[in-house]
């Protein structure tokens, strides 16, 4: 019994540990990923994927509506793409992209905690790399936006081949020591 | 009886009658160049066996209508005394039709009258194989289009012609045919219609030692900037000397017949006629019809174009509308803090005049409320010196009924400001006019007194660097909206001398817009 109330009281604080340091006690967040691809000298493609990494069990409401990017006044962006709903003014150094269909689907545009939304492809003139961007989240407590900040980061698809590759040759090693046995 | 009709020639015989019956009931008389009856042919001068003429030449032709039957055809009276020349028809190269004055015949019938209760008119007889000719020693002088206009020409006529059937003669009045008759196997079997001749072609070449050029007529609206091509408007080239002292709302009240050349502008503007039509060197006006305007140019006998051979082409601009006083450009992207140094109001527009009258759009969202702004029309835009304003009607997160009045400074920082109201005229949201904290805005006014084709480099001067510029551009024949050329200003897709002369009014120009 006491071994059962000791494991009761130790996932309670894990989960206490777990839960409640995500982040609504600071705030939502938001992950901006990208590939990039350089189609020529002064044409760089950055696919963007926008996640709005808030926990959707403890932060529902606070929807991604708007990322800002900021980025060199001398890099032009020569054209973009952007999901349904959504947005952008553009110019010397930055580019503003927001949800113009308040809501979460099926009604809006917004992103919801837990959810990502793909399509904001932006050609460059040069390459820009990691941006710094602004995220706002509406307050569904009826306050002002929440404002976060970040910076974007490649899809991690090098890494991910690295593991695989490893895993593989692994299993392969493994495979011809059985086989020599 | 019934002995005759078992009689088996009597039967065939029979059959016979009955089946010429029918095809004469379906196979009446037709009138015309492959039925027999009468025959109107047009025959070419003999000693252009080809058809071929020099221009200026006399184009002899010789008109034969023929009793072909043996039979006597009784006709109304006075065919004989027509002058065939008159109903000849005559189509240019160009399409156009040229017709004499048929309605004054000299020949015209008088009009029936009665006699006995019958309808009558003076009627003759035209014995089997009688024949009546008219030589045209010039046709020219009946159509004078083609006096100046080489290209192939199609001649061909239809005389008014009416058979009678019954004819009765009088001691006082003569032959007199029966218009129409109370015995009903009688009534309608007079034939009136046409007499249709052949059709003759005719060439008119242009003489070795003569001079021509194909002309070219593009219509554009200059209230537009640049000028816009307008598609569809009619343009007629007359000879001048036949249009002298008369004002072009006149001249083109006297329908497209009195024209050398009538036809439309293409989506480029461009009234363009047959590669095989050349005229002479002589004066020619063009002349061209939109919105109640009429506007005219001049291809005169001095300018460069008319070549021996007919090679040369000249091309004329006829212009439309007024050049504005001044075009006002607004636009750029930019965003600024309304409130705070959180969120943005991000806003972009692109509005201009050039168009002759305000357009273009603006687009302005703010991240506090997520206010999105979209511009549906611009109503106003005004400006001086590096400050605009406009004005205009939008959507507010897709709800139709709201204004807008915007205020741009395109100085260091740029401003802009922006209210915003409802259908009820309140303010719904204000942004005054505040610095640019990121993004450029645009303000750039130009006068059309200012405005210098031909500062290519954009240093605010016509220069030597310009002309360098011309001289490389100058030749191209291949330039289009995807690759223009610097300096192709009439947008006909080539650099060439009408191009020059466009460059050369602005060169020494040192006080242009940048």
């Amino acid at each position: 019994m006491k071994r059962f109330i000791a494991l009761s009281f130790g996932i309670v604080c894990l989960l206490i540990l777990v839960g409640f340091s995500d982040a609504c006690l600071v705030g939502p967040e938001a992950e901006i990923t990208y590939l990039e691809t350089k189609l020529g000298e002064e044409s760089w493609q950055y696919d963007y994927v926008f996640t709005n990494t808030s926990k959707p069990g403890c932060c529902a409401g606070f929807n991604l509506y708007e990322v800002d990017f900021s980025f060199d006044e001398a890099v032009i962006l020569k054209s973009y793409n952007l999901p349904a709903g959504w947005d952008m003014v553009a110019g010397a150094g930055f580019a503003n992209t927001f949800s113009i269909m308040i809501g979460i689907p099926p009604i809006g545009a917004d992103i919801s905690p837990g959810t990502s939304l793909s399509g904001f492809d932006f050609l460059f003139s040069a390459q820009v790399g990691n941006l710094p961007f602004q995220a706002f989240f509406t307050d569904p407590y009826g306050g002002d936006p929440i404002l976060f900040e970040g910076t974007s980061v490649p899809v991690p698809l090098p890494s991910t081949i690295l593991l695989l590759a490893s895993g593989a040759i692994g299993l392969g090693l493994i495979g011809r020591k059985k086989i020599n046995k | 009886m019934k002995r005759l009709f078992r009689d088996y020639g009597t039967r065939r015989l029979l059959v016979i009658i009955c089946i010429a019956c029918t095809a004469f009931m379906f196979y009446g008389p037709v009138w015309g160049i492959d039925s027999p009856g009468l025959s109107l042919r047009i025959y070419g001068d003999e000693n252009y066996p080809d058809l071929k003429f020099p221009l200026g030449q006399p184009v002899k032709v010789i008109m034969v209508i023929k009793n072909d039957t043996d039979f006597d055809i009784n006709a109304e009276r006075g065919f004989s005394k027509l002058e065939p020349h008159r109903h000849l028809v005559l189509f240019a190269p160009d399409g156009t039709q040229h017709v004499l004055g048929a309605n004054v015949m000299s020949g015209d019938a008088p009009p029936p009258f009665f006699l006995g209760n019958r309808a009558t008119v003076p009627a003759e007889k035209l014995p089997g194989g009688w024949v009546k000719s008219e030589t045209i020693v010039d046709l020219t002088e009946l159509f004078p289009v083609m006096k100046d206009t080489v290209g192939l020409y199609t001649l061909e006529t239809h005389m008014p012609f009416m058979r009678l059937v019954f004819t009765i003669n009088n001691e006082q009045l003569g032959l007199l045919g029966i218009l129409d008759s109370e015995d009903p196997n009688v009534a309608g079997q007079n034939w009136e219609g046409t007499l249709d001749s052949n059709k003759l072609q005719i060439e008119i070449e242009l003489a070795d030692t003569q001079q021509g050029a194909h002309l070219k007529v593009q219509v554009l609206d200059q209230s537009y900037q640049p000028s816009h091509a307008i598609n569809q408007v009619p343009v007629r080239v007359y000879d001048s000397t036949a249009i002298a002292g008369l004002t072009p709302s006149e001249v083109w009240a006297n329908g497209p017949g009195f024209a050398v050349l009538t036809g439309l502008t293409n989506e480029q503007g461009w009234a363009v006629w047959d590669k095989d039509l050349c005229r002479l060197e002589r004066g020619y006006t063009a002349i061209a019809y939109y919105q109640q305007e009429y506007r005219s140019v001049l291809f005169s006998p001095g300018e460069d174009g008319w070549s021996p051979d007919c090679a040369g082409v000249i091309e004329k601009t006829i212009h439309f509308g007024q050049i504005p006083d001044k075009i006002i450009y607004v636009s750029g992207s930019a965003y600024n803090f309304p409130e705070d140094t959180v969120y943005k109001a991000s806003f972009a527009m692109d509005v201009s005049t050039e168009n002759g009258s305000p357009s273009g759009w603006l687009k302005y969202h703010y991240t506090r409320t997520r206010m999105n702004f979209v511009s549906t029309a611009i109503s106003e835009v005004t400006g001086t010196g590096t400050q605009a304003g406009f004005k205009g009607t939008g959507t507010v997160n897709g709800l139709a009924g709201y204004t807008f009045e915007a205020d741009v400074i395109d100085d260091n920082p740029d401003k802009f400001g922006i209210t915003i109201k409802d259908s009820a005229g309140s303010t719904y949201y204000s942004n005054a006019l505040r610095q640019i904290e990121a993004g450029e805005l645009k303000v750039i006014i130009q006068t059309a007194a200012e405005a210098c084709e031909g500062d290519f480099d954009g240093d605010g001067d016509v220069d030597g660097k310009d002309t360098a510029v011309f001289v490389s551009n100058y030749g191209k024949t291949n330039c289009t909206e995807q690759s223009p050329c610097q300096g192709n200003y009439d947008g006909d897709d080539d650099v060439d001398n009408d191009d020059f002369s466009v460059f050369i009014k602005d060169f020494g120009k040192v006080d242009c817009p940048q």
